[in-house]
């Protein structure tokens, strides 16, 4: 790692985004690199398709180089950029259903420009053994919208429930109670699968 | 039972630390004595790990350059709603027509002067006994815009018919002639003519 990448990690968002209105485009590369791979990963496990998700990924940042003069220092950066994509992503959803495609979850990866992180086998992973990757997609893909969007922010983003509440224009304790509701919602399609497994 | 859905729900605030000394006593109390409800605890577990450790995808490697590629159009696109930067020869096209434009104002301009100051002796048409103008109506778009201006163009006139025209006029047939007296200055001025290099040209009043 050079020394400018090492300085350019201790920048927050927000300094690069001050940056990039200035007229520094290095500093919105710098916002690519970072959110890039999250959003992804967010609007994949949303929509269910890898070249929906990275359009939407794409869109994002547009919008974000297109409006950054809309983006003022009071809100967190990382609040701005998920709340584009969550609509994004809510908007592809519903051109999707209007052009009436069903997307089976596949998460064969066919697609092999999408790289999987090689992550190392570790304890950490032992549940994901007994729980196959692509019926815990299915069961979040089949989640009404409103808790998958609060189901994939918390529980797989791992946001705090502060940040969600913003993202989404929710009362915390609307927030808490939807993640709960949606776990449930996720327990009850996935705990027969898990006791079948046993 | 009614314990039971109760305690299932609170599972993550449970794991999170997020209930009161009491309630967390509670539910470990619980847990410990309910197999329905450790069995549900420990399903509730599983998912939040499996959810945490999904696989962590990448963008596809042309993400980037994808990106600055749509940036680039964007910038584009911007620029062309802009002026043009006034740099190397470009300034000389707006600088001509504004030279052009300034020329021709200021030929009418100056004609309009002269023919206030000699109002009989400018038009083709003028009947010299009556001292008026009498302006024959080319074109129906006489009030067009300027930039219908080509309606503006005259017809070449043989010489016989201006001169029966003229003597039609003298005997009173005005039938096809617009009377003007008022205005009698434009006739024959704001009326460019085409030459044949194509060039248009204010035509200079030609006098009887
Ligand atoms: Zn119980």
């Amino acid at each position: 790692m050079t020394g400018q990448e090492t300085k350019s990690s201790q920048i927050s968002d927000e300094e690069l985004i001050k940056r990039f209105q200035d007229g520094d485009l290095y500093a919105f590369d710098l916002i690519v690199s970072r959110y890039k791979d999250q959003l992804f990963n967010f609007t994949y496990r949303f929509l269910g398709s890898a070249q929906e998700a990275e359009d939407v990924v794409q869109e994002t940042f547009l919008r974000i180089f297109r409006n950054r003069f809309a983006y003022r220092q009071i809100a967190k950066f990382s609040t701005w950029i998920y709340t584009i994509a969550g609509n994004l992503a809510k908007t592809e959803l519903r051109k999707r259903k209007r052009r009436k495609i069903v997307y089976i979850s596949d998460l064969g990866f066919d697609d092999k420009e999408y790289e999987i992180e090689d992550v190392k086998a570790n304890t950490e992973r032992e549940v994901e053994s007994s729980l196959a990757e692509k019926h815990i997609q299915k069961a979040i893909e089949e989640l009404p919208e409103r808790f998958r969007k609060v189901i994939l922010l918390v529980d797989v983003q791992e946001l705090p429930y502060e940040e969600v509440s913003k993202i989404l224009h929710l009362p915390l304790g609307t927030v808490k109670s939807r993640i709960n509701r949606a776990r449930l919602k996720l327990q009850a399609k996935l705990g027969d699968l898990m006791d079948r497994q046993k | 039972m009614k314990i039971c859905d109760r305690i299932v729900k609170e599972a993550f605030n449970y794991w999170d630390g997020m209930l009161t000394g009491q309630e967390q006593e509670e539910i470990s109390t619980h847990i410990r004595t309910c197999p329905h409800c450790e069995k549900r605890f420990a399903q509730a577990r599983q998912i939040r790990q499996a959810l945490r450790n999904l696989p962590k995808l990448k963008t596809s490697p042309h993400f980037h350059l994808l990106l600055h590629a749509r940036m680039r159009r964007e910038v584009n696109r911007k620029r062309a709603l802009l002026p043009l930067p006034i740099t190397g020869w470009a300034w000389q096209v707006p600088a001509y027509a504004a030279a052009a434009i300034i020329l021709i104002a200021g030929g009418i301009f100056i004609d309009q002067v002269i023919n206030q100051r000699a109002p009989d002796s400018r038009s083709i048409y003028t009947n010299s006994t009556a001292a008026e103008t009498v302006v024959i109506p080319v074109q129906q778009t006489e009030q067009a815009a300027p930039s219908r201006i080509k309606n503006y163009v005259m017809q070449p006139i043989p010489m016989e018919r201006l001169l029966s025209m003229n003597r039609r006029h003298a005997a009173g047939q005005q039938q096809q002639l617009e009377r003007r007296p008022a205005d009698t200055s434009r006739a024959g001025l704001q009326r460019p003519q085409e030459n044949l290099s194509g060039v248009r040209q204010v035509s200079a009043p030609v006098q009887f």
